[in-house]
């Protein structure tokens, strides 16, 4: 009925960093990420039974960040429309508005971009840029073929691309 | 013939098989409008790699006191598991709260637990008698309010509102909370 | 697997040392009151426009280690929270806030379902804010819950009412 502590402690020193980094480049919100970072973990705490091999652990980590994930990604969305809703309602205060803007000038502008894009063109590139995971891994990760990897990360690339350009034009207007 | 946007970029990942891979090196040597749509995938790639995340260790340091936490919980329902027992309700709540009162609550019991005794069942569950009177028992169960195995609060919300999640659920030292209060 | 060993031997040696079936009572359970914990929950429903805040209280009884379920009812909404204080080796209480969600939101019909745990370090007598369904930073108008949790030492209350 142990859990193993040794391999379970061995994961969660090594692993950590990298499924922290995935969880906010997905979330873009850091105490989103460490939310989500934390939830995966103790999932594969409650497995109880640690996989013996690392790179086993790590896939299977990576794979439980992008089933929950989606829930975040759903928040996120009712959220914002929720803000929305009640900015039309009724004026944000300009404490609440200086909070919004603080928050999101702490978040840089290529978290922003990323922010901007679909959720699985950003789980597709996120997957490929900070977790070097070749196509055959993230389509399994995904669940989706190679060949469809292939276009949600060309996509992904083509959307930040042109986010960046253009703010960057936005920038020098000024 | 110009290949492809998602080929470009399954080349930059080095996705793209040998005979292929040729031919698209070959080309973009020749064609100028494949090079920079190549050059810009480099560049946004770049910019990415760049980017660093938040750091991690104290986020770090949290998880690993928050799982030390559930580690303790798992103790408390292995005991939970193992134990059946043929008694009277009030002397089994008792044995429940001694059991499932964490093991260092009976590390402080020192070894006088001379009020019960125990008998392991073969098929693996334990009987436990007490030896007390059972109005005095209930008596001072009622003042722990132990009835029920588990405790639990039913509150009502008031009617006719509708509420909704507006993030993760928190948790704060209420002194800290007011301080930082935004509003 | 130590911690576990030893507390099995403990028990073993109860049931050697059983002869002696007599006891006083009060004092086979002076421990357990010794280490027994009152946990006030204050529910709260805020901000409610112009009018006051909604409030219920309750307080419960139990021990570390031992958990406390709170169910929030409403309309729209039901709201499962399990509290759990666990002493920590520094003599600090560890509070372990375990929450469940189930919401149907206005627009939408579908039934939601979150889950959440926490945990925090407090002392005795230190009050806690849990917010189940987050905290409105930026939502001034909308309707939050908040638990106030307070936990308070049993055996101290006891001599305090005493006095
Ligand atoms: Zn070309």
């Amino acid at each position: 009925m142990k859990i193993d502590q040794g391999l379970f402690e061995e994961a969660y020193e090594t692993l950590y960093p990298l499924i922290h980094k995935l969880s906010y480049h997905i979330t873009g919100d850091v105490e989103q990420a460490e939310d989500l970072c934390h939830e995966a973990f103790i999932k594969y705490f409650e497995r109880k039974k640690p996989l013996p091999d690392i790179n086993q652990t790590k896939y299977w980590l990576i794979r439980v960040v992008k089933n929950i994930s989606l829930n975040y990604e759903k928040k996120k969305f009712r959220q914002r429309k929720a803000i929305e809703k009640l900015k039309r309602s009724a004026p944000l205060t300009a404490d609440s508005a200086e909070h919004e803007y603080i928050k999101k000038e702490t978040i840089s502008r290529i978290q922003r971009a990323l922010d901007k894009i679909p959720y699985r063109l950003r789980m597709a590139v996120v997957l490929k840029e900070y977790a070097g995971l070749n196509y055959k891994e993230i389509g399994a990760i995904l669940g989706i073929s190679e060949g469809n990897v292939k276009i949600r990360i060309f996509r992904a690339r083509q959307r930040l691309a042109q986010i960046l350009k253009e703010e960057t034009e936005h920038v020098s207007w000024r | 013939m110009c290949p492809g946007g998602e080929t470009l970029s399954a080349y930059l990942d080095n996705e793209v098989e040998g005979p292929w891979k040729k031919v698209i090196e070959e080309h973009l040597t020749l064609c100028l409008s494949c090079k920079h749509k190549i050059d810009e995938m480099i560049f946004t790639r770049e910019q990415l790699a760049l980017e660093s995340a938040p750091d991690f260790r104290a986020s770090q340091e949290r998880g690993r006191s928050y799982l030390a936490g559930l580690n303790s919980i798992e103790q408390v329902s292995f005991w939970r598991r193992r134990v059946a027992l043929p008694l009277p309700a009030a002397a089994a709540a008792v044995l429940l709260l001694i059991i499932l009162g964490f093991s260092t609550l009976l590390l402080s019991l020192h070894t006088d637990y001379r009020f019960m005794s125990i008998r392991t069942q073969p098929s693996g569950s334990s009987e436990v008698l007490v030896t007390a009177p059972i109005d005095d028992l209930e008596r001072i169960l009622k003042s722990l309010e132990l009835n029920s195995s588990r405790q639990e609060i039913i509150i009502q919300l008031p009617k006719e509102l509708n509420f909704f999640v507006v993030g993760e659920a928190e948790m704060f030292r209420a002194a800290e909370y007011k301080r930082n209060k935004v509003w | 697997m130590v911690k576990r060993i030893s507390v099995l031997i403990l028990l073993v040696m109860a049931i050697f040392r059983g002869n002696a079936q007599e006891i006083e009572l009060e004092e086979a359970l002076r421990p357990i009151l010794d280490e027994a914990l009152q946990l006030n929950i204050i529910a709260r429903v805020l901000p409610l426009g112009t009018e006051q805040e909604w409030n219920m209280r309750s307080s419960k009884l139990t021990i570390p280690g031992r958990s406390i379920a709170v169910k929030l009812l409403g309309e729209n909404i039901r709201i499962f929270v399990v509290l759990t204080p666990y002493w920590q080796e520094n003599g600090k209480l560890l509070l372990v806030a375990q929450g469940e969600v189930l919401i149907s939101e206005m627009a939408e019909s579908e039934v939601k379902y979150l889950s959440t745990v926490k945990s925090i370090p407090i002392s005795l007598g230190e009050k806690v804010l849990f917010f189940p369904l987050g905290v409105s930073r930026e939502l001034r108008k909308s309707f939050n819950i908040e638990l106030e949790i307070e936990i308070l030492s049993y055996k101290d209350l006891l001599e305090k009412s005493a006095d």
